[in-house]
């Protein structure tokens, strides 16, 4: 369990870091916490020719707007857990980045590299579904945003081009009174979930007027489940309206089986999941009113 | 008159912290990756990528290429050398584990090429670059597949895919069905795990300028059988070969074997005349050292109208993978529940039949519990099945069968020592009164809370007749201890148990300080060397301390005899006055008559003309202690209280309690970390641990993201109460307790769950989908309430 | 290769290394820490911990080149002389190691938790050491050795 040989450039700048990029093309990897990326090359299943190691690059900012959160790309795991204002303005991002791992992985891990990952059932791209958020995909010619929708493919796959690194995450929160949970299972603390669910409720008095559900584990990427989601406008979640929800959200769900869980398992919990969420997002966005 | 045995011991039963500590807390320690040797290669093995294939070729022309001073070897070169484990028993089928492979692979894994560079990153580059061409061959992915009626064969001139089976009996068993009121029949299955001490496994060899002398450093458990098996393996006198354990990161059974990539690492060095170097890194622990476990179980009790069990039959199947282990064979794990099974209860009739099945995985070895964790589920499990449905309180249940009296001859002709049955599982119902009650009234229907418990015994310290019996390579069952004082009245203890986390270096110097009436602080104790301690089957089976503690007891008892005879002498007085304590020989009673014990150990080295007439000069004494012919029975009961999530299935193990007894203790806060060390183990059998193959017999499970550890937060604080009944049997009255804690988990978490349900739990592990689907079954066969 | 400068434990050293040097192999055999252990090599045990600008780090995960100009303390550099870290105290006390070969990964994972941590719950030491994985003491042990630095570290504050 030791790496290939590769090439290592560390970049100075992002232009440098793009520089690099054009000039190695696909051969090349970023190097960012390397949480996922080291232990593949240990195991010789990465095998670049060239890591350039971004690792330095001043993009572990949080910005906080009225309706919109920005994430630099390598703020790591721990950051969305320690930072007050984040946790103030969207506590959302601690409570599913304590889902990731363990607090030493969460030292390695960026937002960033999470997303280039695109592990389907990583928190961060969840996260940025959920938040109709999108990545700044920057490259020589530019900055080019790419919505979540866009940027998962599959499993391990996004539409990034060979070029292009993240440079940021940006993440959409609604202008009114809101509420938000992330709900997972995972067979033991840290691990992978089986199945996660996050849920983004504004409303108004008692009534919704915006909600937002994402599953993790019914496909290869986030999903997002429109419909029902525009089902919930105009009404108070109940516990009967957040069941039915929950019902109908996961019954379109292919899911998969694997070793860790059934299809059928996973379309259950992200059914009950999907209920949970919802409710206590609701309770949340009442309380913040 | 006064007793010497009526001495307090001042440090046996004493918690005190551990003599080893310091090293290891420091990073000081040196285990085998920290060690080098100058000129060192570095071993990397090609394994095989199938679980079952015809090797065509094995190309090495493009190594040496690239990697000019690279050397390669394959099958061609080890020709028959291999592991050759094969017990004495009628109807065995054999066949000798290649060191590397011999024209066929057998599991995903197994050794075809060594690659030997300068550095270990190298290695793995060379080691890529050598091409194996197989052929595939139908796999035998289970049981089921390698013992159907038209199932290939593993091995081309068996007679089917059994290593062994053998059936053990005694009583009258077709009485005691007839007798029976009640015949409660069921199955459960366990599951594939690996035992992952922390540090891998590794080994270095050299031979020195000589040509003669073989030295081996290994992370072993039995140095001197490894010593033994090289001498006669590789043809080499056993007096020119020395086997070193290093300091060792935890062994579990695991590296209580002799491994073919050991021969292999001395028969390199022999062959290339350069020191050679083997660490293996995880994936390669998990897919290819040994695995546990995965049997199934039928069993069928025979119960009369008021809950005895009069008879039991059992049917014991284990999935062993493609090779025999040595020294404990292919049939140790299945073998091993056909002797246990009866338990801590009053059986009148059994029968258990037995089977090793061979398929195209890991070998099966010993790991921590060895076939006990597997038939405590089904024997545990059973009696509670028997419990409902009989309608009789589980606890009542067992206070009806278990056995009162002792000494007891079991069924099978086994005697148990003295125990605490009855009295540990009293004290256990009243721990848990405050859960049962809960359980009984829960807060929130959402959550159901269940409680179970787990009787067991543990055969520990087993003697030599008891490995007779088994008939494998193992052969004996008696330890070994060296005792020297130093003309300063320093000690050294020699012992051939090796150490690796048990805490010996404290707890032996305890029972020798106790004798020479000196300080542990004032005994080293050294370990794992064959050059330097007497011979010794090593470190397993729960006998570390009561066998080499044994011995070391009765070696420095010896020394003790000598210099209360030399003090005797010098203050005019009979041997029986005279104490060791406080670093002094002395008469009791009479504080101002007493003799330095460094002045008697200095005479007796040094000043040879103060010694009475006719002493030898010295202060060495050897000891062999043989376990008693059937061990000595530790017993326990566990007990697992859960919180269930009737929605998710969600499982929260919320309270663990252990009541056990290993007879007399010599430091309580070591008992209570080999007992929790091992209930952890226990209950990651129970929910997590799970080796996973699929149909072409790849593994799945090859990292520690896939193959599930248990970790803190999934873990609750895990108590433990002791009952002491000393053994009449053993040195002080010890017994054995490495591996109980990792026997009764299972089977008191499955209880628990299934308490929790009102579902059986048949099979482990226990996943939050399967309690899922057991739900979802439950309320589908139960009409809707209107 | 690639010239790397790191601080051991307060000693610096220039190094020419492969860049897919591990950064736990350059501190084991460059710098002699043979404490940092290998357990998994892929991030998920952490016997490999050790402090990289004060914060723990796993070293199977990073390569030295990528550390170069960084200051590392392994295990070796926790003792303050004969005196050793109140988190080492406590693990004798405590019994909180058998084999002690995941022993520094614990130790280096926690030394910053015990400093901050006034009253934790169970669950919260059982958190702060979930990257790491013992074999042999059931986890019991290290959470009563947490638990005993901590009182420490106030009972040398109250003082």
């Amino acid at each position: 369990m030791k790496p290939c040989p590769f090439e290592y450039m560390r970049a100075e700048t992002v232009e440098h870091a793009c520089a690099l990029l054009a000039d190695r093309g696909e051969e090349a990897r970023l190097l960012a916490g390397g949480q996922s990326l080291i232990p593949m090359m240990n195991l010789r299943l990465a095998r670049p020719a060239t890591l350039i190691d971004v690792g330095r690059l001043p993009l572990n900012s949080i910005s906080i707007g009225a309706r919109s959160v920005r994430i630099g790309a390598l703020t790591r795991h721990c950051e969305l857990i320690d930072s007050p204002e984040l946790r103030k303005a969207a506590p959302i991002f601690a409570e599913a980045a304590r889902y990731i791992a363990h607090p030493t992985i969460r030292r390695h891990g960026t937002a960033g590299g999470s997303a280039a990952n695109a592990d389907p059932t990583a928190e961060i791209p969840g996260l940025l579904s959920l938040m109709d958020g999108h990545v700044e995909a920057t490259s020589q010619s530019g900055i080019r945003p790419v919505p979540a929708h866009e940027l998962f493919r599959g499993a391990f796959s996004t539409s990034l081009k060979p070029d292009e690194m993240i440079t940021a995450l940006h993440f959409q929160v609604p202008a009114g009174t809101w509420g938000a949970s992330f709900l997972e299972l995972a067979e033991r603390e840290g691990d992978f979930a089986v199945a996660a669910v996050g849920a983004i409720v504004e409303r108004k008095g008692d009534r919704v007027t915006t909600a937002r559900i994402m599953l993790l584990g019914a496909d290869s990427v986030p999903v997002r489940v429109q419909a029902v989601e525009a089902s919930l406008v105009g009404i108070s979640i109940t516990n009967s309206v957040a069941t039915k929800a929950g019902a109908d959200a996961a019954a379109a769900q292919r899911c998969y089986s694997d070793i860790r869980a059934t299809a059928d398992y996973r379309r259950h919990l992200l059914a009950e999941f999907t209920r949970r969420a919802l409710l206590c997002a609701y309770e949340r966005a009442g309380a913040t009113a | 008159m006064p007793s010497r045995a009526a001495e307090q011991p001042r440090y046996v039963g004493a918690r005190i912290t551990r003599l080893e500590d310091p090293r290891l807390i420091t990073g000081q320690a040196r285990y085998i990756d920290d060690l080098a040797l100058p000129g060192m290669m570095h071993v990397r093995l090609v394994r095989s990528e199938l679980a079952h294939a015809k090797i065509v070729s094995v190309d090495t022309s493009a190594l040496q290429d690239v990697f000019s001073h690279a050397l390669v070897f394959t099958g061609a070169d080890t020709g028959s050398l291999g592991i050759r484990a094969v017990a004495d028993l009628p109807g065995v089928q054999s066949f000798t584990q290649p060191l590397l492979a011999q024209g066929r692979v057998r599991f995903v894994g197994e050794a075809i090429a060594a690659v030997l560079t300068d550095d270990p990153y190298a290695a793995e580059d060379a080691a890529e670059r050598v091409f194996v061409d197989y052929e595939p061959l139908p796999v035998l992915a289970d049981v089921e597949a390698a013992t159907a009626t038209d199932a290939p064969r593993l091995f081309d001139a068996w007679r089917n895919n059994l290593f062994v089976e053998q059936t053990r009996k005694g009583g009258d068993i077709d009485a005691a069905r007839s007798q029976a009121r009640h015949i409660v029949r069921r199955t459960y299955r366990n599951q594939r795990q690996a035992g992952v001490p922390m540090e891998c496994r590794g080994v270095i060899a050299t031979l020195d300028s000589t040509g003669r002398i073989l030295s081996v450093w290994s992370s072993t458990q039995i140095p001197h059988l490894l010593r033994t098996y090289l001498a006669e393996e590789l043809k080499w006198p056993e007096n020119q070969v020395q086997v070193i354990a290093p300091e060792v990161g935890g062994g579990f059974g695991v590296k209580g074997h002799v491994f073919g990539e050991e021969v292999l690492a001395a028969w390199l060095a022999i062959r290339t005349r350069r020191p050679v170097k083997w660490i293996e890194d995880r994936r390669e622990h998990l897919i290819a050292s040994i695995h546990a476990r995965e049997h199934i179980h039928t069993l069928e009790a025979y119960v009369s109208a008021e809950g005895k069990v009069l008879g039991l039959k059992a049917d014991i199947t284990a999935d062993v993978g493609a090779y025999s282990v040595w020294p404990f064979t292919a049939g140790s794990d299945p073998g091993m529940v056909a002797k246990v099974m009866p338990g801590p209860y009053d059986l009148a009739a059994y029968e258990a039949t037995y089977r090793a099945v061979a398929t195209n995985k890991c070998p099966l070895g010993t790991y921590r519990g060895v076939g006990r964790p597997a038939a405590v589920f089904s024997q545990e499990r059973l009696m509670d099945e028997i419990a409902i449905e009989l309608d009789i309180d589980p606890f009542e249940l067992r206070e009806r069968n278990l056995i009162q009296k002792f000494p007891y001859k079991n069924v099978l002709g086994y005697t148990y020592d003295e125990g605490s049955y009855a009295q540990s599982m009293k004290k256990v119902r009243e721990l848990l009164a405050p859960d049962i009650a809960r359980a009984r009234n829960p807060e929130r229907p959402e959550i159901r809370t269940g409680v179970g418990i787990a009787l067991f015994l543990e055969q520990t310290a087993h003697g030599t007749p008891d490995f007779i019996r088994r008939r494998s390579p193992i052969e004996t069952g008696y330890e070994s201890a060296k005792v020297e004082m130093h003309p300063d009245g320093k000690v050294t203890v020699d012992t051939g148990v090796q150490c690796h986390g048990q805490g010996h270096e404290t707890t032996f110097a305890q029972l020798v300080a106790d004798q020479l009436g000196i300080a542990p602080q004032d005994v080293i104790v050294r370990h794992g060397n064959t050059v330097t301690s007497p011979y010794s089957v090593g470190t397993w089976g729960s006998r570390g301390i009561t066998l080499g503690g044994g011995a070391a007891h009765r070696a420095a008892g010896i020394l003790r005899g000598k210099l209360i005879a030399i003090a005797a002498q010098h203050l005019q007085t009979k041997p029986e006055t005279i104490e060791l304590a406080d670093h002094h020989a002395r008469i009791a009673g009479d504080a101002s008559r007493a003799i330095p014990i460094s002045s008697l150990a200095r005479w007796a080295q040094r000043n040879v003309e103060n010694l009475p007439a006719g002493m030898e000069p010295g202060l060495v004494a050897i000891s062999f202690v043989d376990g008693p012919p059937d061990g000595s029975y530790t017993n326990a009961v566990h007990a697992a209280v859960v919180d269930i999530d009737m929605t998710t299935g969600g499982i929260k193990l919320t309270r663990f309690v252990v009541v056990e007894d290993c007879g007399t203790i010599v430091n309580p806060m070591i008992v209570d970390g080999q007992v929790r060390g091992g209930v952890v183990q226990g209950i990651g059998s129970a929910l997590w641990e799970h080796f996973i193959y699929d149909k072409d017999g790849q593994p799945l499970t090859t990292n520690f993201a896939d193959y599930l550890m248990p970790n803190a937060p999934s873990l609750p604080d895990i108590e433990v109460h002791h009952i002491e009944t000393p053994s009449a049997v053993t040195p002080l009255g010890m017994k054995g307790l490495g591996e109980g804690g990792a026997i009764g988990p299972a089977a008191a978490i499955a209880n628990a769950i299934s308490n929790a349900l009102g579902v059986a739990i048949q099979e482990t592990p226990i996943t939050p989908n399967r309690v899922w689907d057991l739900i979802k079954s439950k309320q589908s066969s139960q009409p809707q309430a209107t | 290769m690639k010239a790397v400068t790191l601080t051991v434990n307060g000693v610096s050293k220039t190094l020419t290394v492969e860049p897919r040097r591990l950064l736990a192999d350059v501190l084991r055999h460059d710098f002699g820490c043979y404490g940092v252990h290998f357990g998994c090599s892929h991030g998920a045990c952490g016997c490999c911990t050790v402090h990289v600008n004060g914060e723990p780090r796993l070293s199977c995960l990073a390569f030295a080149a990528q550390c170069d100009g960084m200051d590392i303390v392994t295990i070796e550099g926790m003792a303050a002389g004969d005196t050793l870290h109140p988190l080492q105290q406590a693990f004798i006390a405590e019994h909180g190691l058998q084999c002690g070969y995941c022993t520094p990964g614990f130790i280096m994972a926690l030394a910053p938790f015990i400093e901050r941590a006034d009253e934790p719950t169970d669950e919260e030491i059982r958190q702060a050491m979930s990257g790491n994985i013992c074999r042999c003491t059931g986890y019991h042990s290290i959470v009563a050795s947490v638990r005993r630095a901590i009182a420490a570290r106030k009972e040398g504050a109250d003082a």
